[in-house]
């Protein structure tokens, strides 16, 4: 179970720490949408997801399309825009950024006194994605828009 | 020299990040993609900086580090530890580690560079250098106490402009290579004391001398000495009696010359490649490594003549003819017009396979030149 009040930190978090890692690593500001509106990404999409197990246990997972997938990948390698990177380039780089979003999530978990350790990020492929829980877990969604590119990241967690 | 930074993380994202904002510094970038790789590349490439992460499979960052400070030889190279948490926790356990810095992920690269400028001396990169060819001089130290030795490869080397000088002592080959750095050196591994394995560690950690590059010279059955200066890093290792053709070769690669002048001409807008007597496998692949780059640069400049030379050619055989197939095949895949020339006893032997039997040809330079200005209008 999470109490409201460690939800509402959490989440303010996330929200700060995803536009942190986008702005930082990529010089990408991010929009913050409400996505209470049910959003989606359309067609293909990475999904990279990190792991967390200790007082606080759970993964977060961050989705993007391929295409997007692609242009993180471009602007971190400093390539043109236009240039296809390969599958592996563009998981490696979701799986990076899942990472940076996850150990900071975790380090502010710590920070709090719920002591847990980190997953290696892990990478799904795939046109449709669905997280459902069990056992009282939280989940929580968070929307980001870059252009007309969208980044959906998902948290589930639950304090033991 | 150039400073050496390692990075030891299992991210690809993150190797080629650090790259690329190192990539305005006078720096060459050594790889690992765990703790195991690490440690190897460490011990090899004697970095002046290791930017290490934590988590990684395999070996972590931690255990890696432990490792490094318990090398008397790595001990003392300074780390700069890479972390995704930024936690108090986290911070701590780091400091008492015993890096000189971390870094949490993410990070700007003006951050990383400044806390690795507070570590090692960054100068930015020089404009790219030309790079030397064949008939350029190249400065050769031979250490070794045997005159013989040292005689037979100048005498081996003297058709090239490269000066070959002989050190018989590393006391003297260190103050050689302090004065003057040679382009490359020649160490003989059956000096007495193994003085042949300590100069080439002294070579490696000095800031002048660690970017050159060094090949080890041992008695062809002498497989321990071999095995060893393969294991400690030498650029190459050759064996006595020295083959001084293939040492010429592996010279030519190690300084990384460029040696497309001895097969390749312009004469105006035709592109000429002139095989010599026999078409090795060193030849062809030297040929190959160049023909490629050449023909895109004629096709990107609007020329599309190309006369290939076989006066010289004494032998025609499987070897020469696979690679005759294969440049008429690329002039072909870019559209450029090939001329053949081969003097009669060479046509002659070339009816006798089947990939060249009808071959059209013709027997000098000056009906090359008519022929393709024929096809040209």
């Amino acid at each position: 179970m999470t109490t409201d009040g460690l939800q509402v930190k959490v989440r303010d978090f996330v929200t700060r720490s995803v536009s942190k890692v986008f702005e930082t690593m990529l010089k990408m500001k991010l929009e913050v949408l409400d996505s209470s509106g049910g959003l989606s990404l359309e067609g293909d999409r990475v999904v990279g997801a990190v792991g967390f197990a200790g007082l606080a246990t759970g993964v977060v997972y961050l989705q993007v399309t391929d295409p997007f997938g692609q242009i993180l990948t471009n602007t971190l390698f400093g390539r043109k825009i236009a240039t296809v990177s390969a599958p592996e380039e563009v998981n490696d780089v979701v799986g990076e950024l899942s990472n940076m979003i996850g150990g900071n999530l975790k380090s502010y978990l710590s920070d709090y006194g719920l002591p847990c350790a980190l997953s290696i990020p892990f990478i799904t492929r795939g046109q449709s994605f669905a997280i459902q829980t069990k056992d009282g877990a939280w989940c929580e969604r968070f929307a980001f828009r870059y252009q007309e590119h969208l980044a959906l990241v998902q948290l589930c967690m639950k304090t033991n | 020299m150039s400073l050496k930074i390692l990075t030891v993380d299992d991210s690809k994202t993150i190797r080629m990040v650090i790259a690329k904002a190192f990539q305005p510094y006078d720096c060459v970038i050594v790889e690992g993609t765990n703790g195991v790789e690490g440690l190897a590349a460490a011990s090899r490439e004697k970095p002046d900086l290791i930017i290490l992460d934590i988590t990684m499979p395999l070996m972590d960052g931690v255990e890696t580090l432990t490792k490094l400070k318990g090398d008397p030889s790595l001990k003392n190279i300074p780390v700069i530890m890479l972390t995704a948490e930024s936690g108090r926790e986290n911070v701590l356990k780091i400091a008492k580690l015993g890096v000189r810095d971390y870094i949490v992920k993410p990070f700007q690269d003006e951050a990383l560079l400044e806390k690795a400028g507070r570590i090692v001396q960054l100068k930015a990169r020089a404009q790219e250098k030309k790079a030397k060819t064949i008939d350029d001089a190249v400065s050769i130290l031979v250490v070794e106490d045997k005159p013989a030795i040292v005689q037979q490869i100048t005498d081996g080397l003297k058709n090239l402009p490269w000066q070959v000088t002989g050190k018989e002592t590393i006391a003297d080959a260190t103050a050689a290579v302090n004065q003057a750095a040679p382009d490359i050196i020649l160490v003989s591994l059956s000096l007495p004391n193994d003085e042949g394995f300590n100069l080439f560690q002294q070579l490696r950690s000095g800031a002048v001398s660690r970017g050159i590059p060094v090949f080890g010279m041992c008695i062809k059955t002498d497989s321990d000495r071999f095995a060893r200066a393969e294991k400690l890093g030498f650029t190459a290792v050759v064996t006595k009696p020295l083959d001084l053709e293939v040492l010429k070769t592996r010279l030519i690669r190690a300084l990384d010359l460029d040696v497309s002048s001895k097969y390749f001409s312009l004469d105006g807008d035709i592109q000429i490649l002139a095989l010599p007597d026999k078409v090795t496998d060193n030849v062809a692949a030297t040929v190959e490594r160049y023909l490629k780059p050449r023909l895109e640069a004629m096709v990107d400049s609007g020329k599309n003549k190309f006369i290939l030379d076989l006066t010289h050619l004494v032998g025609v055989d499987a070897g020469f003819v696979k690679a005759l197939v294969s440049i008429l095949q690329r002039c072909k895949d870019l559209a450029i017009k090939v001329q053949v020339v081969a003097p009669p006893p060479v046509k002659d032997q070339m009816k006798t396979f089947r990939e060249t039997f009808e071959l059209p040809t013709v027997p000098g330079m000056d009906e090359a030149r008519k022929a393709l200005e024929a096809k040209a209008a």
